[in-house]
């Protein structure tokens, strides 16, 4: 279970202060798929990147699995991150240098698993994801739908406890984004708790739960059908 | 304390994992520029304190091999020539380390050349210099030093050569250009006479060669039978030796055998010196200088090489921020992926170095030592140590791992969200 509580952020530019949150609170039971959507500015990026650790709120505390985050330092931050969370962003972000199957061992090695083990648990993740083809190829020669989906057998080859992901379908064409929702349906069903940030109506519509959000503050909150969400609509 | 080496041990492997990857993914021409500067930096390194040091080694050595020898028995300061000079002589026979000596007569003495041509034209003035004499025993003086070898024009003295000398090449104006305060004879040749004046007793010889060792204790000599040389000063036994040039056994410690001549007594009746002790501290002096020199020259050189490596790793991870910034967003903790970049610093100067020691080994001491430096004063050596060669390298290292260090940190330090959004 993940919650937020109170959650604030505000950036200081010189003089001018912007709240890009504002007491949000929130809550995910475990193994349930919850979308955020808004306008751009809206702050549901601000609220993953607190949720997910990336970034510490100004005020309130998240709660994860039981345990405060705000009285983590940054290196158990990274550590608890490294043990519960995982991460599938917007622009892939693929290290170059790794192949598909090297981007995906990363966490486990880092995790302290052997090589050998690392390299096979990967593979078979990344086949799970229909990559078995593709496991000796750098991000350069992928597409973008075939990096996305390493990007998510990465985040979850570990076996996190929640799931984030930020706009994943934002670089992809339409083909490619039902492909990666149909996926995230999937581990969902197997008990994956997702969070995911989408301005695509359509796909928000396939989580349990919807939070909107608008300047940095929770709008509306419900299932697809209370919040009524038209199919193939976009937030702009 | 186990964790701690379990969590250490993640760290590294991680760390090397992403660094090999990096390298062997990496542009090979980027690497290769890297690379070949971090040797050129070894190079100059070792090179330029070695070619330094390497004149005044040479010059040691040549001392060593065209005189001294490796220890030098010569008269006290306030004595004519070195007291019990026999039995000084029966301790050097009977000691097994010294494998041979040269006993050597040396009397100041005035040499004139051209004076033929200054009887018949008044107004012609013979060339006139002041030079030491040696009297060798040839057998003697060829199992110690390599004079019979360095000759340039005609040839050696022989047991019959009762009438000629070899002149050391500094006393001739072609060879070792007047200065002041110096004189040397001109237009002398192998053939010509020469008129020799010891004390009151003048002699006329033929030059039967001219000798050049880059040594000027023997250069500014003048070789004759040690026979002939007891004739002109007369009354001279074989009591009488100004010098006894000692070479060792290979391998048994010089310092040890002058230690066992001192152990007799011979201190209160000669100087033993080493090479070191007997060419004085002057050129110890310079080579400590130089020494100096090349490590400043050497030291610019590190300061430039930590400079690159430091804009490359800059370049490299300030380049990849955004790949910094999700490392660590997915787990992989700030020393890990500085100490990939620290990784990196090693392979570049380690390759570096491997390159500079093989260039080091197998090109350039071989060459040097076929065709050393042909300096005034001696033949220039490359002087490098294995420990002077290890020394440096390390100091390469530990500069490179921490001008890889300081820009790794410096971007991962940056706020893991800042780094991932490029802010």
């Amino acid at each position: 279970m993940i919650s937020g509580q109170k959650l604030s952020r505000t950036f200081v530019i010189g003089q001018n202060e912007t709240h890009a949150l504002s007491n949000v609170d929130f809550s995910a039971k475990d193994g349930e798929f919850v979308a955020i959507i808004g306008k751009s500015g809206a702050g549901k990026s601000t609220l993953m990147y607190q949720l997910s650790l990336l970034d510490t709120p100004t005020h309130g505390s998240v709660t994860i699995n039981g345990i405060n985050t705000s009285t983590l330092s940054p290196n158990e931050r990274t550590k608890f991150r490294l043990a519960y969370l995982g991460y599938v962003f917007q622009d892939y972000a693929l290290v170059p240098e790794l192949t598909a199957e090297e981007n995906v061992l990363l966490p486990l090695l880092m995790r302290g698993e052997q090589y050998g083990y690392a390299l096979k648990k990967s593979r078979a993740t990344l086949e799970s994801l229909g990559l078995g083809h593709r496991l000796d190829r750098r991000p350069g020669r992928l597409s973008g739908g075939e990096q996305q989906r390493v990007s998510i057998a990465r985040a979850i080859t570990h076996e996190p406890l929640i799931l984030f992901a930020d706009e994943p379908t934002a670089n992809l064409d339409t083909e490619s984004s039902k492909q990666l929702l149909s996926h995230l349906e999937d581990m969902h069903k197997r008990g994956q708790t997702i969070i995911m940030v989408t301005h695509e109506l359509d796909y928000a519509a396939r989580a349990q739960r919807v939070l909107e959000l608008s300047d940095g503050k929770v709008t509306r909150e419900g299932t697809p059908q209370e919040l009524n969400l038209l199919s193939g609509a976009v937030v702009r | 304390m186990k964790e701690h080496g379990r969590n250490g041990w993640r760290i590294v492997r991680v760390a090397f994992f992403l660094a090999s990857r990096y390298i062997a993914r990496t542009s090979m021409w980027q690497t290769g520029l890297v690379v070949f500067v971090m040797s050129l930096t070894f190079l100059n390194l070792v090179v330029v304190n070695g070619i330094l040091v390497g004149l005044i080694d040479g010059a040691m050595y040549g001392f060593q091999q065209n005189y001294a020898g490796d220890l030098l028995i010569s008269k006290l300061p306030e004595k004519e020539s070195i007291e019990r000079a026999s039995t000084i002589r029966g301790i050097v026979e009977q000691n097994d380390d010294i494998v041979a000596y040269s006993a050597r007569i040396v009397e100041p003495a005035t040499i004139e050349a051209n004076y033929l041509a200054s009887v018949s034209h008044p107004n012609i003035v013979p060339d006139r210099v002041a030079a030491s004499v040696a009297g060798i025993n040839i057998a003697q003086e060829e199992s110690v030093t390599g004079v019979a070898k360095k000759l340039i024009e005609g040839s050696f003295l022989t047991e019959t050569d009762d009438d000629s000398v070899v002149l050391g090449a500094n006393l001739i104006d072609r060879y070792f250009p007047a200065v002041i305060g110096l004189q040397t004879l001109s237009e002398v040749y192998p053939g010509d006479k020469i008129r020799i004046t010891i004390g009151k007793a003048t002699r006329e010889f033929f030059i039967k060669g001219i000798v050049k060792t880059k040594a000027d204790a023997t250069d500014l000599r003048v070789f004759m039978l040690e026979n002939q040389l007891k004739k002109m000063r007369g009354g001279l036994g074989t009591a009488n030796t100004d010098e006894f040039a000692l070479r060792i056994r290979p391998g048994k410690s010089i310092s040890e055998v002058q230690n066992d001549l001192f152990a007799y007594g011979i201190g209160s009746l000669a100087l033993v010196r080493t090479t070191e002790e007997a060419i004085g501290e002057f050129l110890g002096e310079i080579k400590d200088t130089f020494s100096l020199l090349g490590n400043i020259i050497g030291g610019i050189s590190v300061i430039v090489a930590s400079i690159t490596i430091f804009i490359i790793i800059f370049i490299t991870a300030i380049t990849r921020q955004k790949y910094i910034g999700i490392l660590k967003g997915i787990g992989l903790s700030g020393i890990t992926i500085e100490l990939s970049y620290v990784i990196l610093s090693i392979f570049y100067s380690g390759l570096g170095i491997l390159i500079g020691v093989s260039l080091l080994y197998g090109v350039m001491l071989p060459y040097f030592k076929a065709h050393p430096i042909n300096f005034p004063f001696s033949d220039g050596i490359l002087s490098v140590t294995t420990v002077g060669v290890i020394v440096r390298s390390l100091i390469l290292i530990v500069t490179t791992i921490i001008a890889g260090y300081l820009p790794a940190r410096l971007i991962v330090q940056k706020n893991t969200l800042d780094a991932i959004l490029g802010r």
